[in-house]
């Protein structure tokens, strides 16, 4: 029997046709009932569908899918990964992003102190250009009202001359592990207008942002001959003499690490509103700034990527986009109707982008590779270890008993963190040289009634967290109480969860 | 604020009572900041151990209580107001909220 999938009544005609049309490609029909296998909802999700999601049926979102979605947010899980890795090859594609008003002094300081240049102001949420303004004037950034200021871009690679984004597209399918794809297609978007740099042009935004709602503005340039699928794109360049296959490469290097760097804040949003997130997946739209050196920006990953094709777009055009499209759709589409769990090298062209066979470059990224993580990327990737580090208190950060619980404080820094008595638990057996499968044991023997599974897991989040923050290390050895055996030994031996399975496309 | 790592609880002790005091629940973990005076007219809290151990103290069991009425983990100034019933229960010594020289609050 055909699978069966619902639209939400607030997509717009135009992205229901491109979702119809690629569910037909992969033999899915549409309902309007309560026994559909497959949701596409639009907009933020209420906390109640996916606490009542059922076995085996699909949502297009987790709950968490703000820590990918939202631009501060995004910024704010970019900058962190930066900053913990310290390291020239990882993090370099976001442009330099604040967050008003919490960032807005420091990023005064910054732009009166450095020479003239634009800053491009986004709405946290919103996509199509919605709400996005160039200013060279810094008094003319607002003050309130969470928007995001980001360094403007302004040596973008050109073609004719035009300023271009591209749109790919990833399939995450699992936060626990983290399994994600990256479609072999795309979109290709380009402004109408000239490129220049020149601050007078900031109200001109045909010039500076490739939305098509923007650039629909344009009164001379039909808009089908500014969009076209990343295919078309690639030949170009290979017309030009540049080697497209090293610049996709980048491409999906940058990608792989953003996504990454958004997992973990994801996956904690998304528990704290259902720990059942098997049938959720989130299709992403990154767009990618190409800039003339040949080096791959990203902008934004966006959570809500369009799929409309435009009604201004001439023929052939449409045509190229609305395949393309329609491609993605059916793809998406092929992956639901896998079993959860199950995850092929590639879906269509969704082609394997963590955890892959390059993985070993990628694992730095996480604070922490979780359990599920380590198994399924250590099968892909033999370079990855199946021995889960030892993790350890910093002998620098000082615990201090407060009320129930534990106050850190780490003393080169002078931050400071406050645990409950549930985290405190855990800091304290770490401090006794348990491992973490140890300390999930200690605090399953407190608590009988809770499932292990469930305390692992906000265990897991916990000492994830604690990376992310530096308070721990993690050794190559045990420390002094420290056991060989692994949380998925130990996950194994108590008859819980089964991480999913790798299988030939 | 003088303890430290020594005053440290007995894990073992710090399980038992934990077991049979609470029910289970999501443990809490809230990033408090750096502590460090905004203005010249406020002492250094570094300078003044007493008073930084008290605000950090109050400031532990606050956010803590409010992460547990559903704040969010990183805070912005609409944290603060969902977080207003919590801090309104704070008791002296702070006698306003957030301390002048507290670069989180």
């Amino acid at each position: 029997m055909a699978r069966t999938y619902r639209l939400d009544v607030d997509l717009s005609r135009r992205a229901a046709d491109r979702l119809h049309a690629g569910f037909a490609r992969a033999g899915w029909s549409p309902t309007d009932e309560d026994d559909w296998d497959l949701f596409w909802g639009q907009g933020a999700p209420d906390p109640e569908a996916f606490i009542s999601l059922g076995r085996g049926r699909r949502f297009n979102h987790f709950p968490g899918f703000a820590a990918f979605g939202h631009k501060g947010q995004l910024h704010r899980n970019l900058s962190a990964a930066r900053d913990r890795l310290r390291h020239p090859d990882f993090y370099r594609f976001h442009p330099r992003s604040y967050s008003v008003p919490e960032d807005y002094d420091r990023w005064r300081v910054e732009a009166d102190a450095g020479p003239p240049r634009l800053w491009i102001v986004k709405p946290p949420r919103g996509g199509q250009g919605q709400g996005i303004s160039l200013v060279a004037d810094p008094d003319e950034v607002p003050r309130e009202g969470g928007w995001v200021v980001q360094e403007y871009l302004d040596r973008p690679h050109l073609i004719d001359g035009r300023k271009y984004v591209l749109r790919v597209w990833v399939l995450v399918a699992s936060l626990d592990p983290l399994i994600c794809h990256l479609h072999t297609n795309g979109v290709f978007k380009m402004t109408s207008t000239l490129f220049t740099s020149d601050p007078t042009s900031v109200d001109d935004l045909t010039i500076h942002l490739t939305n098509p709602s923007v650039q629909a503005a344009h009164p001379d340039v039909p808009l089908g001959s500014l969009n076209s699928d990343l295919h078309a794109y690639r030949r170009r360049l290979t017309e030009e003499g540049i080697d497209e296959l090293a610049l996709f490469g980048r491409i999906r290097d940058v990608v792989a690490q953003a996504v990454i760097a958004c997992r973990d804040s994801a996956l904690r949003q998304s528990r704290r509103v259902s720990t059942r997130l098997e049938g959720c997946f989130e299709l992403l739209g990154p767009d990618i700034l190409i800039d003339e050196d040949l080096e791959p920006w990203v902008l934004e990953l966006n959570t809500f990527p369009s799929l409309e094709v435009s009604k201004e777009a001439e023929a052939e055009a449409a045509a190229v986009v609305r395949a393309a499209k329609d491609e993605m759709v059916a793809d998406v589409a092929s992956f639901c109707s896998l079993d959860a769990g199950e995850f092929p090298p590639s879906v269509g062209g969704f082609e394997l982008l963590w955890p892959g066979s390059d993985a070993d470059r990628f694992s730095r990224c996480f604070p922490l590779l979780r359990p599920r993580d380590r198994a399924l990327a250590g099968r892909m990737c033999p370079a990855i270890s199946s021995i889960e580090p030892f993790l350890s208190p910093k002998s620098s950060i000082e615990a201090h008993p407060v009320g129930e619980g534990l106050a850190l404080r780490e003393p080169h820094s002078g931050r400071m963190y406050a645990l409950d008595s549930i985290g405190s638990a855990v800091w304290l057996c770490l401090a006794d040289g348990l491992s973490p499968a140890a300390a999930i044991d200690e605090l399953a023997a407190a608590f009988p009634d809770e499932p292990i599974r469930r305390i692992a897991d906000d265990v897991w989040d916990l000492l994830s967290m604690w990376m992310e923050y530096g308070l721990l290390t993690a050794l190559d050895s045990p420390g002094p109480d420290q056991g060989p055996e692994s949380f998925l030994e130990k996950e194994g031996k108590h008859g819980i969860g089964q991480e999913p399975t790798a299988r030939s496309a | 604020m003088g303890s430290d790592k020594n005053q440290q609880p007995d894990r073992r002790e710090f399980m038992r009572r934990l077991g049979g005091a609470a029910a289970y629940g999501v443990p809490v973990f809230v990033a408090l900041g750096t502590a460090r005076p905004a203005s010249s007219a406020e002492p250094s809290p570094e300078s003044n151990p007493e008073r930084i151990a008290m605000h950090w103290e109050e400031a532990a069991r606050h956010l803590i209580s409010a992460e547990r009425l559903g704040a969010r983990m990183e805070f912005t100034e609409r944290d603060w107001e969902i977080m207003a019933p919590a801090v309104k229960g704070l008791t002296p010594p702070i006698k306003r909220w957030p301390p002048d020289w507290c670069a989180i609050c």
